[in-house]
């Protein structure tokens, strides 16, 4: 507060109390006590402001003596400044002037003053200089402040200096104006004058510097860039504008910045900060974008150029490590990948310098030896310890065969981990040689072949095992093949695998030899082709229809047809063998030979269907004549009646020999037969035989001639017998002779047996019946039985009866000459 | 109208001396009588029968060897034929119904129905009396 308002501050508070004294009408004590407390406050008040006022004048004094002393210092500054310092009217008339004046314009000071400063400037420079001063007049003028006595903006300007004497050089001048506000004019101009001639110089330099840097820059593939002491980068040179898509001018200031990835700015300004601060080199990796908008990474470098031991510029470089960066990525991923592997199958490197004899071992090395991490010597000895005693010489010997071969090493052993158990490990290597051939380096891997080795271990144990099972299978197998081998080959029915074509697959050796082919004929063949044409159809009805699995097995009888041409009877009986899914794969066919069987069924069947005719026949007669007698149509015709009776009565006799013969005949067949025999003469017996047949012979005028006539041949036979014999070969001899022929009936006695022969002069029988006439109903002609009165069956019981005495029966014969039947009667020893 | 004149091939003398007898009286036929077959394709040949019967079981040739050659003689193919035969298995009728014949008559026969059998097969009006 000023001494002027507590004065006035007072007198207000004196004024109230002096109204309030006038208002009382009797001047009471308390306002007298209130005037007088009134007063001291103000006295004390008055004190202060008085105290206040001498430490103010003091502080004057004081402020007055600093000034002095300032303005001493200054005027001190003035004249030891090393610049020239002049001070000027606003004509550029010089009114003061330093020491370095004196020297820089080479005039004396006394000299100065008074002389415009135009006259020390360079012819050059004055019509500028002049210029410029006008304008300074004009511009300081309309820039004026008028609450200031100073220009705000100092102007400043290179001119060149022209001394009393000497060359004129240059100046770097910085003026400040001083006006006087009331008049708007400038009071004086202060001039600081600099020789600036090392620093043109410096400048020329460069320029120079920064041309050739330019032409360089400009010059490079790479991007180059410059910046000012600052840091302000202003120059790119072409590839990195191209690069950047971007004008010199875009990318000036904070242009490179913004090309940079935003995730690399920060870590590329804080570089680029730090190398500013301690003028050391620039360094930094970071991604710029590309004009087509795709980041690579470059590494960017900058170097402080230095000027006068100032930075005066930073130029830098940036070198697109791109692909670099992507190999090193690409060699990191499978070094990672490499490592990951190595442990993922537990495996440890190693790499021995042989030249050192030291071992370099991988991490997991510890692990594969039982040992702690990095406890693992390196050193081949430490190696060697490890490893099983038995199985060190095999180690050394490998080592030292794929050191003598040039070849790789590989070596299986165990380990003997600290605990004291045993790990199966594999070891494998490659050397390295110099030039000369020596090894100087081995690299390998060892894995842990434990679980391997466990694993082989049980599979021998399996395979052993299988091998047993199959051994033992194999041998069941060969066997049970051998079994059906044997069967095959000498089953005596035929055994065949046939193809679903029908091609034989395999034959036996009773097939072959029912069909009449070798094995490797009948494999050429096919079934159809050896089947009889009538029994194909039937046969590949059977076929399909266990192809079709309508039938699980068939069985036929059917047809072959032998190699010679004939057909062969079989019983067919057939399956289908299928694979696991039931797909067909061939038939088994099993071929018995029933030819004799149809054989025999034939003969059978035309026995009966013979007999059954000889019986017929007869009966039919028999039935017919009868039957028309007995019907009375015949009564009209008495010789036909006669002849129905002659033929009854024949056709009756026939039958009835007919039915004797077939039940003799049976008999013998079914041994029923019993023989009575005697020694009795044959030479009588054949009298009685010649009595016999006689009325047949005199219906021929037929001689039945005997030998011998005289004595007598004994033979041992059933007499009856005998005599059937004789009387059938007689009268078969009789019946076939021509009318007055003879016939001859022999018996010969021959040591062990009586040969008794029957020669006729016959029409002889043809020798394809030779052997068939003994055989039922055989006759030469089959008339022969209704024409001579026989049944057919008469040599057959001839035979049997011959057979039964043990002898045999035969016949010569010659066509139109005649037959001689033979028949041998065994003479008993005793 | 004619009368009707049948062949009969059979070598059994009797049986055919009693068939003809049947069929001369029961039927009203002419018979002419074979005892081979040779004999009945030479008759049948020459004498142009209205039917033949004709037995199966004959030596030398058999019935259906001559049954074959009456077929296959242009003259006698048409002329039809029945069989005479003691055979009665059921393969053989099974046989000779393929043959191409009239009929079949089984021995023993009835001697006073053969007739009317005979022209039944033929498809005769019987003409017995």
């Amino acid at each position: 507060m000023g001494l002027e308002q507590q004065i006035q501050g007072v007198q207000q508070r004196f004024e109230a109390i002096r109204q309030n004294a006038e208002n009382a009408s009797t001047p009471s004590q308390n306002l007298l006590e209130e005037a007088i407390t009134e007063l001291g406050i103000t006295l004390e008040e008055l004190q202060v402001t008085a105290e206040e006022l001498y430490q103010q004048n003091a502080e004057l004094l004081a402020t007055r003596e600093d000034l002095e002393a300032e303005r001493q210092r200054y005027r001190m500054l003035f004249e030891l400044a090393p610049d020239g310092y002049l001070v000027t009217d606003a004509k550029g008339v010089i009114q003061e002037a330093n020491r370095a004046s004196e020297i820089l314009l080479n005039v004396p000071r006394s000299l100065l003053i008074g002389k415009p400063l135009v006259v020390f400037v360079s012819p050059a420079d004055r019509p500028s200089f002049r210029t410029q001063l006008t304008q300074l007049e004009v511009s300081a003028v309309q820039a004026m402040d008028p609450t200031s006595k100073h220009l705000d903006k100092e102007q400043d300007w290179e001119i060149h200096i022209q001394p009393r004497q000497g060359k004129a050089f240059p100046v770097a001048v910085s003026i400040s104006v001083r006006y006087t506000p009331a008049s708007k004019k400038i009071a004086s101009i202060h001039w600081l004058i600099r020789d600036v001639t090392e620093r043109v110089q410096a400048n020329t330099l460069l320029q120079q510097s920064e041309q050739r840097y330019r032409t360089l820059t400009e010059a490079v593939p790479n991007m180059i860039w410059v910046a000012n002491a600052e840091g302000f980068s202003y120059d790119f040179n072409e590839p990195y504008q191209e690069y950047l898509g971007m004008t010199i001018e875009e990318i000036r200031g904070h242009g490179w910045i913004e090309a940079v990835h935003p995730d690399d700015r920060e870590v590329a300004l804080t570089k680029w900060q730090k190398s500013l601060q301690n003028s050391t080199p620039f360094e930094a990796e970071y991604r710029l974008r590309r004009v087509d908008g795709v980041y690579r990474w470059h590494v960017v470098r900058g170097l402080p150029v230095y000027d006068d031991q100032k930075v005066a510029l930073w130029i830098g470089s940036c070198t697109d490590i791109d692909d670099l960066k992507q190999m090193e990525a690409a060699q990191g991923e499978i070094g990672e990948r490499l490592t990951l592997a190595l442990d993922a199958a537990n495996l440890g490197t190693w790499d021995w310098d042989m030249q050192t004899n030291r071992i370099i071992w991988s991490g997991h090395h510890s692990d594969l030896f039982g040992l702690p991490s990095g406890t693992f010597g390196n050193s081949f000895a430490s190696f060697i310890d490890c490893v099983h005693p038995e199985d060190r010489p095999h180690i050394l010997e490998a080592i030292e065969s794929a050191k003598q071969d040039k070849s790789s090493y590989a070596s299986d052993f165990r380990v003997i981990w600290p605990d004291g158990s045993l790990h199966h490990v594999s070891g494998t290597g490659k050397y390295y040689y110099n030039t000369e051939g020596e090894p100087i380096r081995m690299l390998g891997v060892v894995m842990d072949t434990s679980n391997r080795k466990k694993v082989e271990e049980t599979l021998k144990k399996f395979s052993k095992e299988l091998e047993i099972r199959v051994q033992e299978r194999t041998q069941q197998l060969q066997e049970s093949e051998e079994r059906f081998r044997h069967a095959f080959d000498n089953s005596v029915a035929g055994i065949a695998l046939v193809a679903l074509g029908g091609r034989w697959l395999k034959v036996n050796p009773a097939l072959c030899q029912l069909l009449g082919y070798s094995e490797q004929e009948l494999l050429r063949l096919d079934y159809q082709t050896v089947t009889h044409q009538d029994d194909l159809e039937q046969s590949l009805n059977e076929v399909y229809q266990l192809l079709t699995s309508e039938i699980a097995s068939a069985q036929i009888e059917k047809r072959f047809l032998h190699k010679q041409g004939h057909s062969v009877w079989v019983i067919c009986s057939m399956s289908m063998v299928r694979d696991e899914q039931g797909h067909p794969l061939y038939i088994v066919k099993q071929i018995q030979d029933i030819s004799e069987r149809r054989a025999i069924e034939q003969m059978k069947s035309e026995f009966i269907s013979v007999v059954s005719h000889e019986l017929r026949t007869p009966l039919a007669s028999i039935r017919g004549s009868l039957g028309l007698l007995a019907s009375g149509v015949l009564d009209d015709e008495p010789l036909t009646t006669k002849q129905m009776l002659s033929i009854a009565t024949h056709e009756a006799e026939r039958l009835v020999r007919l039915v004797n013969d077939i039940l003799d005949l049976e008999r013998f067949e079914a041994s029923k037969v019993v023989l009575e025999k005697q020694w009795c003469d044959a030479a009588t017996l054949m009298q009685q035989v010649a009595e016999v047949i006689k009325p047949l012979a005199e219906e021929s005028k037929i001689t039945v001639s005997l030998l011998p006539q005289s004595h007598s041949v004994p033979v041992w036979a059933a007499p009856d017998r005998l005599v059937q014999v004789l009387v059938n070969l007689l009268s078969n001899a009789i019946k076939f002779s021509p009318r007055e022929s003879t016939v001859t009936l022999t018996a010969q006695n021959q040591i062990d047996r009586v040969l008794f022969q029957v020669q006729d002069r016959g029409r002889g029988i043809p020798a394809d019946k030779i052997e068939t006439i003994f055989r039922q109903f055989q006759q030469v002609d089959a008339s022969d039985a209704r024409d001579k009165g026989g049944t057919g069956l008469g040599l057959t019981i001839c035979r049997n009866i011959v057979q039964k005495h043990g002898g045999r029966i035969w016949v010569e014969s010659a066509l139109r000459k005649g037959s001689t039947f033979y028949f041998t009667l065994p003479i008993p020893l005793e | 109208m004619s009368t009707k004149c049948i062949l009969l091939i059979d070598d059994e003398k009797d049986l055919s001396a009693v068939i003809q007898t049947c069929l001369r009286k029961l039927g009203g036929w002419k018979v002419l009588m074979a005892q081979s077959g040779h004999e009945g394709l030479q008759k049948a040949g020459t004498e142009q029968p209205d039917a033949i019967l004709l037995d199966v079981m004959m030596p030398d040739m058999d019935g259906f060897t001559v049954l074959s050659n009456l077929q296959g003689n242009p003259a006698t193919q048409n002329i039809p034929v029945i069989l005479l035969t003691a055979k009665v298995q059921p393969a053989d009728h099974h046989q000779y119904a393929l043959l191409g014949i009239a009929g079949v008559i089984t021995k023993p026969f009835d001697p006073l129905k053969i007739s009317h059998q005979v022209a039944e097969k033929l498809g005769w009006s019987s003409e017995a009396k």
